[in-house]
This record gives C-alpha cells, sequence and structure tokens, in this order.
C-alpha cells in the first residue's frame, strides 16, 4: 500500500501570524484515516490555530492543505463541514435564543424548506435523530437551547458535528466542559468515526486521556512541531517535556499534608437552598483551601454562585464573618470577596476590552482619590499584577481577546489579586488551561493560602481536588454527600464513592 | 527579507485603517464644514451665523455628553425629545404659581422622567430601545394633553438666554459629565457594563444602579435643555423638543460612538458630534433647505455613519 492510501489530510508548511506574534511557522502534519491524532502543546502553541485553519473559521498566511489527496481550501466554516471537516470547540459553540434543533441544522435550514418556508416539525424530529444517533435522549430538540445546562449545549454540538459524517472530526479542549458520562459518549463516538474510516484531530490538556486515547501525537510548540509520536512511544513525563521545552520542575500539587484548621469562620452557608441545591450547609476558614467536588450537574458551580451573591438562595443564607449577609456581588466584593467562574470568556471577563481595564474594574473604588482614579495608578496597579501574574502580552493595552486560554485566566486572577480579596471562590480556575499555567495557579493558590486568604476551590478534577485542599466536601444532587480531610491515603476511589 | 516588509506593510495597512476609524468624526466634521462654506460662500462662518452653531450646538451636546454614559451602556434613549418637551411644559405651568419654580420644576420633571427610563431598562429589563420609546409616546401625549395648544411664560424670563449663561451651564456640564467619565468609577462601570453586564456584575458592579443613574441623569440634562428652550421662546407648545431625540442620536453616532457599547465609546465623540450636526443643520438652513429634505438628508447621513463606523469583527451584525 502507498502512503497516499492511508494518508487522508496533510497540510504543509503552514503559516499563521497576528501581527508580530508567529501563531504558526511551516507547520506539517499528516492524519491518516482511522486514527485518532492527538495535538497537544501549551496555551498560545498554535493548537487552536491550526484547527480553526483546518475548519475553515480563518485563512492561513501561506502553506497548502490537502484533503484526500486534492487540494484543499476552505472558504469558510459551511464549506468546510460540506467537504467533511466538523469541529467542537473549547468554549461555548451554540448559538443562543434559537432551539436545539435549529443549532443542529445551523445553516442547514434548506434541507427543511419548501418555497421558502420551514418546516420546524420535520426539523424537531430530525434532531431528535441526530440526538438519538449519538445516544442523547434526554434533550428534547425543540428546547431553547438556553435552557440547557453547559454540558449538555456541548451534547447538542456533537450531535451537529456528527450529523454530517465528518471525515474529519476535530475536538478541541471539549472534554473538560463535559460531565464524566458525556466524556464517555464522546469516546464512543470518537471511536465511531475511527471505525468508520475517518479520523480525529484531538485536543486536549489532560495527557492521561491523550495516551490513552489517542494512536499517534503530535506536539506543538511557540508554533512549531516539535514532535511526532506513535503509540508505543507515549510517556507522559516525555510528553511534558516536550511541550514545555524544559523539565517540569519540582511538584505541580502542595507538598503538605494534614494540618489543624484554623477555628475562625470567614463564610458560611447556612441551611441553603437554590434551585438543585438544597439544605446546604458549609463552613470556609481562615487560611484553608476547601475543595468541593461532584459531578458536573450536583449543583457545585450554583453553589459557587449562591457564596458570591450571584444567585439569591431560596431558603437559607450566605453569612461573612462578621455574621452579615451576602446581598449582592457587589457587596460581597466590598467585602473581601473575589469570584472565577467556570464560564471564563461569557462571565469573567471583558473581551473588547484591555488587560489593564479589566484588571482595574473591581478596584477602582480603592484606587480613586476624592472619587477620581487617575491613569497612572491604574497603569501602576494593572503593570503590578500582570507582571506578578506573569501575563503574557505585549502591554496591558493589549485587548483580551486576543490572549490564550490560560493568560485569560491569569487576567482574572490579577485582577482578585489587585484588589486583595481575602476569600476567593475559584470555580474550575484550571480548565482547558495548559500544564504550566495550571502548575503557576497552583502555585499562587498555595502562597494565598499562607498569606492566611481562604480558598473555595470548586473542581471537577478529583486529583487536582485531593493535591490542593485542607478539606474537601462533596456534593451529590445537591445535598452534601461527604467530606473527606486532607491525609495522604486519601484516593480518587473513596470520594468517586461518595459523588455517585 | 521579503517576507518581512510584506508583514510590515501589512501591519501598515491595517494601522491606517484604524487611523482612519479612529479620525472618521474629525474628517466628517472636517467635510461637512468646507462643504457648507463653500455652497453657503463663506456664509457659515460668518459671525452672525456663527450664534446660530453655537444655539444649535448648545441643546444637542447637553444632552449629548450624558448621553455617553447611556451609549457606553449599550443602551439608547430614544426619549430625550419628549422629556425636554415635557419638563418645558412642566416648568412653564409652575412660572404660573412663582418664575422662581421654572428651573427646578425643568429639572426635576427630567430627572424623573429619565428615572423612569432607567427603572423599566434596569429592574423591569425593558429593552432600552423599546423602552424609551413607549416613554417617549407616554410624555409626548401628556404634554400635548396638558397643553391644550401652548403656555407662555414672562417675557422678562428671556434674561436667562444669554450667552455668558449657556457658556457657563454647557461648562459645568462638561466638566461634571467629562470627570465622570474619564475619572470616576460610575463612567468606567457604565464601559464595563456594557462590554459584558456579566463580567461587570462578577467583578462587583452594581449593574442596576450604574444603568438607572445613567438613564436618570439624561433626564436631568434634558430637564436643564427644556428650561433654556423654554426662555429662549418663552412658551411651551407640544412641537417643544420635537425630533431631539434624532438630533442627539445622530451627534453621538457621528461623533464615532458605537452601538455595541463598551470600552470603544469615547467621550469626546459627543462634542466633535454635536458640532458636526450643529454646523449640519445650520449650514442646510443657510442653504435654503426645507425642513422635509433635510429630515431626508439626516436619515440618510445615519445610515452612512453607523455602517461606516461600525466595527464588524466584534459582532456579526449591527444592533
Amino acid at each position: 500500500m502507498g502512503e497516499n492510501d492511508t494518508c487522508l489530510f496533510r497540510a504543509e508548511k503552514i503559516c499563521k501570524s497576528f501581527g508580530a506574534v508567529h501563531a504558526l511557522s511551516d507547520f506539517d502534519i499528516t492524519i491518516r484515516a482511522g486514527e485518532i491524532r492527538g495535538l497537544v502543546g501549551e496555551n498560545g502553541s498554535g493548537k487552536s490555530t491550526f484547527s480553526s485553519i483546518v475548519a475553515g473559521i480563518q485563512n492561513c498566511d501561506s502553506g497548502k492543505m490537502y484533503l484526500e489527496g486534492k487540494e484543499y481550501v476552505p472558504s469558510g466554516t459551511m464549506d468546510a463541514v460540506n467537504r467533511g471537516v466538523s469541529m467542537v470547540v473549547q468554549e461555548q459553540g451554540t448559538i443562543s435564543r434559537i432551539s436545539v434543533a435549529a443549532n443542529i441544522f445551523f445553516g442547514k435550514e434548506t434541507m427543511f424548506s419548501r418555497y421558502g418556508v420551514l418546516n420546524v416539525g420535520k426539523m424537531n424530529a430530525e434532531a431528535a435523530k441526530a440526538l438519538h444517533a449519538i445516544g442523547v435522549d434526554t434533550i428534547q430538540s425543540d428546547r431553547m437551547i438556553d435552557q440547557l445546562t453547559f454540558e449538555d449545549r456541548k451534547l447538542v454540538e456533537l450531535a451537529r458535528a456528527l450529523y454530517t459524517s465528518p471525515k474529519i472530526w476535530i475536538i478541541d479542549e471539549t472534554t473538560t466542559a463535559l460531565t464524566v458520562a458525556g466524556r464517555e459518549l464522546l469516546y464512543k463516538l470518537m471511536q465511531r468515526v475511527k471505525d468508520g474510516g475517518g479520523a480525529i484531530l484531538f485536543i486536549s490538556h489532560d495527557i492521561d486521556e491523550i495516551m490513552d486515547k489517542c494512536d499517534s501525537l503530535t506536539v506543538l510548540r511557540d508554533g512549531i512541531l516539535t514532535a511526532n509520536l506513535e503509540k508505543k512511544e507515549f510517556q507522559a513525563d516525555k510528553i511534558r517535556q516536550l511541550m514545555i521545552g524544559r523539565e517540569l520542575s519540582g511538584h505541580y500539587y502542595r507538598e503538605d499534608t494534614e494540618e489543624a484548621l484554623n477555628p475562625e469562620v470567614v463564610l458560611e452557608a447556612r441551611d441553603v437552598s437554590a434551585g438543585v441545591l438544597s439544605d446546604i450547609s458549609l463552613q470556609l476558614h481562615r487560611g484553608e483551601i476547601l475543595g468541593v467536588g461532584g459531578l458536573s450537574d450536583c449543583g457545585m458551580h450554583t453553589l459557587g454562585k449562591v457564596l458570591f451573591g450571584l444567585v439569591k438562595p431560596e431558603e437559607g443564607s450566605v453569612l461573612t464573618a462578621g455574621g452579615e449577609k451576602v446581598r449582592s456581588s457587589s457587596w460581597a466584593v466590598d467585602h473581601g470577596l473575589g469570584y472565577v467562574s467556570k464560564n471564563r470568556d461569557q462571565e469573567s471577563m471583558m473581551m473588547i476590552c484591555s488587560i489593564k481595564d479589566n484588571i482595574c474594574l473591581p478596584s477602582l473604588k480603592n484606587i480613586a482619590s476624592r472619587g477620581l482614579i487617575s491613569g497612572k495608578k491604574q497603569r501602576a496597579l494593572a503593570d503590578t499584577w500582570s507582571k506578578k501574574m506573569e501575563v503574557k502580552a505585549n502591554s496591558i493595552d493589549t485587548f483580551c481577546n486576543t490572549l490564550s486560554g490560560g493568560n485569560k485566566q491569569k487576567v482574572v486572577l490579577a485582577k482578585w489579586m489587585g484588589k486583595g480579596s481575602d476569600i476567593l471562590i475559584l470555580d474550575c480556575p484550571t480548565r482547558g488551561i495548559d500544564v504550566g499555567t495550571k502548575a503557576a495557579i497552583y502555585q499562587l493558590i498555595e502562597k494565598l493560602k499562607n498569606e492566611g486568604k481562604s480558598i473555595l476551590l470548586i473542581s471537577e478534577e478529583l486529583q487536582e481536588l485531593i493535591g490542593m485542599s485542607d478539606r474537601i466536601i462533596l456534593l451529590k444532587d445537591g445535598r452534601v454527600s461527604g467530606e473527606f480531610l486532607r491525609k495522604e491515603e486519601l484516593t480518587e476511589a473513596k470520594l468517586i464513592q461518595k459523588m455517585i | 527579507m521579503m517576507e518581512n516588509s510584506k508583514e510590515l506593510s501589512l501591519a501598515k495597512r491595517s494601522f491606517t485603517k484604524e487611523k482612519l476609524r479612529n479620525n472618521f468624526a474629525f474628517l466628517g466634521l472636517l467635510l461637512v464644514l468646507i462643504l457648507f462654506e463653500i455652497a453657503t460662500k463663506g456664509k457659515l462662518l460668518g459671525q452672525r451665523n456663527l450664534m446660530n452653531i453655537f444655539n444649535n450646538f448648545f441643546g444637542i451636546a447637553l444632552c449629548a455628553m450624558m448621553y455617553s454614559f447611556v451609549m457606553a451602556l449599550g443602551e439608547l434613549d430614544l426619549s430625550v425629545g419628549a422629556i425636554v418637551g415635557f419638563s418645558a411644559a412642566m416648568a412653564a405651568f409652575s412660572s404660573e404659581i412663582s418664575i422662581f419654580l421654572i428651573l427646578p420644576t425643568a429639572l426635576f420633571t427630567g430627572l424623573a422622567v429619565g428615572f423612569l427610563n432607567g427603572f423599566a431598562t434596569a429592574y423591569l429589563r425593558v429593552e432600552s430601545f423599546i423602552g424609551t420609546l413607549a416613554v417617549s409616546f407616554i410624555f409626548r401625549g401628556l404634554t400635548t394633553y396638558f397643553l391644550n395648544g401652548s403656555v407662555g411664560i414672562p417675557i422678562a424670563m428671556r434674561i436667562f438666554d444669554k450667552n455668558e449663561i449657556k457658556i457657563a451651564a454647557l461648562a459645568a456640564v462638561l466638566i461634571i459629565s467629562c470627570l465622570l467619565y474619564e475619572s470616576c468609577a460610575f463612567g468606567k462601570h457604565c464601559r464595563a457594563v456594557g462590554a459584558s453586564h456579566e463580567a461587570a456584575r462578577q467583578s462587583g458592579v452594581n449593574v442596576e444602579r450604574t444603568r438607572l443613574l445613567a438613564f436618570t441623569m439624561v433626564g436631568a440634562v434634558c430637564g436643564l435643555v427644556g428650561f433654556f428652550t423654554l426662555v429662549r421662546a418663552c412658551t411651551a407648545s407640544s412641537k417643544t423638543g420635537n425630533s431631539f431625540e434624532f438630533d442627539v442620536l445622530l451627534a453621538v453616532l457621528f461623533g464615532g460612538m458605537p452601538l455595541s457599547g463598551g470600552w470603544p465609546v469615547k467621550y469626546r465623540a459627543a462634542m466633535i458630534g454635536s458640532l458636526a450636526m450643529a454646523v449640519l443643520k445650520s449650514g442646510m438652513s443657510l442653504m435654503g433647505i426645507d425642513g422635509l429634505t433635510q429630515q431626508i438628508v439626516q436619515g440618510v447621513i445615519l445610515i452612512a455613519v453607523v455602517v461606516i463606523s461600525f466595527d464588524r469583527r466584534n459582532a456579526g451584525v449591527i444592533k
């Protein structure tokens, strides 16, 4: 068999730059039919740039792509889909305010129209079929997309991507946005595409997942191809090293163990019920890292919002150290609370806005003298914290929508560092972030703890909870189902027991 | 080497484009000035007409300065004309009790209607475009109903229609609004809410209060405009403030404020735009263009301005 028979997709010398930044330079990749090809690299290494070029979202500056031996130049996403290239993205990829069915068939509405009139019933039925085909029966196709949870919306995206039976399916950092069950489903679907002779370009930060699922692996660093590995060559340390370009020094998580809790309570939930949450009581102590875990739909994300005053509890109350009730998010910020949302791009930061203005936003009142804010003070504040957080950008006037995921998260954290908040509620702070930034965030959390600040860490990664928390509270169906103290012998299995 | 120069020229081109977009309002103003200066054979900037331009500028600029906050929020206020009319009418009625009540009544009426706009937008979550349009209809209706024609005030009140007083009022509003916009938390909060209300909320901004305040301030300044309109004509009629909302909206858009709100909303746009509008209006009058044709021209300009100034990278559809 010649090489061309198995080669499904080939890219040669792809270059793409944004201003002075080279996102990709002379990148080559060959994807064979029937393989799952992993693509890894730190944030900003060019993975997402490459996948968006293949999916027709943007054009490359130079270079050629071939699909099934023919030259492939997608004119847009619809064109790419029609040629058999589908993509599921990291951030929310659904269109809000329209139905599930309209999302699945967006751009393909003509399939269901006659004389220009859309047959909605037929489209809904077909959408239900598409959802059924990927094994999802719990989502009604005529519902508005906004009524679904973040995780369910991702499943809708999967249905959309697979409806066209793609030859190449690009999965860009999607697993972190899925529930455990959703992940299993995704793996099954990947296998199905693979068995059907298609190929998958799988982008993930989870090295264990990559090693487990992929047949071969391409490593990118700063837009340059660093290595192509076959399955037998996979080794976690080696991959990490290739990604970062240096040895990962020292530890990843905290290393100390078992520590007495400071008796002082700084934030307390008393019999709180809201949405799925029912009758939750918990206390956050000074200088403590309290982990909150559970399955994605257990209510832990709502809990974070309730504690920060974004969601009003239907019953019960959230109290701060002085016994005062948390009334609203603006009250909470004034009283030393900070919050990082799981949905970073929509909720935690202003995208069309400079790093400086993002960092300064919660601290404006603090740096004002007699109500007036000087530009100098703003710059000083933003400069200090973006340097301390090592945000990679040309200047603090850079717009945040041009930053990579890890850098965005650093800006969000810098915002609260600048404010000097004593209590931080972090909802999945390392979601979709590369190893290097992840390690930096863990170090930061530990440092904050040592400074006497209190952290509520909500996470879907059990390893992270075990590695970082002094105490872990697990939720199941909106109720506290277990509590664990920091101990060496704590394992994921013990936690999972209480989660399911 | 070649690649480098290509890159450079590309960067240069996008830089020029950016520059052009940023200074588009200045160019527009210059164009309008030159065009009418030539068309009116120099009468536009003649001494007598300068007064005319200033009078046009005065009302529009007063309102446009406060309108910046609403634009920064990414909202619209289509009721400013109605507020001017209604507060002028209420002030005229109050003069029957005492002429000292005229100014406070005008200001308070404007503030109250602005508060209503803000309350509907912030707390009842009515889309500002719809809410303020409804408020506009309500208060235009009330104005006509109460006035029943027109109501006059003592002619002596015209002493307030002096340039010194107007300039002082303009300067006061300019200083207050410019400081609030550029150097106070409030102005930045407005832009943050416009950029992403959820991110603003999660950063501790009281989103509802910010919206409420911005609309209330616009209302109050419209009351002030109502007062000056009243003392100039010494009579309030149901026509007072007619199509003023359109003048102000056109001014801020002409100045380069994007409809999408957020950080690209620049304060200077209010001044440049108001000046351009004032020149445009007085230029057209000088040339003897009738009111109907003026409306057509303004409508065409409105669309052209939005199309040219809108940054299409940031959104799919022009809101």
